[in-house]
């Protein structure tokens, strides 16, 4: 009767707020989701991260003219993909995005990054297209003017590399790029 | 008689202060003298160094010339939570009887704009002026992804 059904309404609702709590508590528990779809540019046309994804994507945030920390790390990870094999490597992509929108060309940025593995992508873009990318990532960038440094400026950046799955979500996070084996390792728990 | 008593006092002092000199550049050694060769897409590029202070006293070096490039500084790279930033400094200083190591990650000479072709195996001479007296070293150009594995020493 009237009753049953007040009692069958409560019921609902209370398995309602249930498994919202439930959901909140997971999401909590599991952390927000970093990564995503972007765009940036390769030699001069656009790149869009979804339409050329592989199994499994390694970005770095750097730029062509850092001339320590960058052609460091990225030589570390240059020498690991070397020693995957070649069926592994049809598997992976690396993304070298550069943050210097305003000295790196796509050129520069596209040549700079084989230097270190023939198939390394140099990514480059507008400086909206950047700040797109790297906010949906646990990554930041600051230019820092110095008028006393031949250059004019350093770019602060994060030193890390993301590894994302064909979603462009990021699954692991490289923190040490200083040692091509611990990189490799890395690699192999996720391809 | 006292003018020339004066003059040998003199000329000994002076005699003296130039061993001096020449002691100080002598107690400073360099080791394992290197320049990465400039990669393609990039202009700027990095020397790296191991340098020895045998002697009793601080050493202040500082660096007068690089063979081959426009423009050339002293730096030096500083990580803070997982992130990396630069900064320009004037001179190192060595302790006493110690050693400075510039290498990737770290102190650094940072080199821009290559004025000639710069390529594998070629040496290229460094001035610095330590404790400012001037001290020439030569500086062999290899690729980076020789270093790999941690620099080790021969
Ligand atoms: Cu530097």
């Amino acid at each position: 009767m009237k009753l049953k059904r007040i009692f069958q309404l409560i019921g609902l609702v209370l398995l309602v707020c249930a498994g919202t709590l439930g959901y909140l508590i997971w999401k909590e528990l599991k952390g927000p989701t970093m990564g995503g779809n972007f765009s940036l540019t390769l030699r001069g046309s656009q790149w869009t991260f979804n339409e050329d994804a592989k199994k499994l994507n390694l970005i770095y945030f750097g730029y062509a003219k850092c001339p320590d920390v960058c052609p460091m790390s990225l030589s570390y990870v240059g020498t690991a993909f070397s020693k995957m094999s070649s069926e592994d490597l049809k598997k992976i992509r690396f993304l070298f995005v550069s943050v210097d929108h305003e000295n790196d060309d796509p050129g520069n940025v596209a040549d700079y990054a084989t230097n270190f593995f023939p198939e390394f992508l140099g990514l480059s873009g507008s400086k909206k297209q950047i700040d797109d990318t790297i906010k949906l990532f646990p990554a930041s960038y600051m230019v820092e003017k110095n008028p006393k440094s031949y250059l004019g400026y350093s770019i602060i950046h994060t030193d890390r590399v993301f590894i994302l799955n064909k979603k462009g979500v990021v699954i692991d996070t490289i923190d040490s790029l200083r040692d091509s084996d611990v990189i490799l390792q890395k690699i192999k728990e996720h391809i | 008689m006292k003018h020339r008593s004066a003059l040998v006092r003199s000329l000994f002092t002076g005699l003296f202060l130039l061993s001096l000199g020449g002691f100080a550049a002598e107690d400073v050694k360099f080791m394992d003298a290197r320049i990465f060769t400039p990669l393609k897409g990039s202009s700027v590029t990095a020397g790296y160094v191991e340098i020895e202070n045998k002697s009793k006293s601080p050493r202040k070096i500082v660096l007068s010339s690089v063979e081959g490039f426009k423009a050339f500084e002293t730096h030096e790279t500083i990580e803070d939570a997982g992130k990396m930033s630069m900064k320009k400094v004037d001179e190192y200083t060595i302790a006493p009887e110690s050693k400075l190591e510039l290498k990737p990650g770290g102190k650094h000479l940072m080199l821009f704009d290559p004025i000639k072709k710069i390529a594998d195996g070629d040496t290229l001479l460094v001035k610095f002026k330590i404790d400012g007296k001037e001290h020439s070293v030569q500086f062999k150009v290899i690729p980076r992804t020789e270093t790999d594995h941690s620099h080790d020493h021969h």
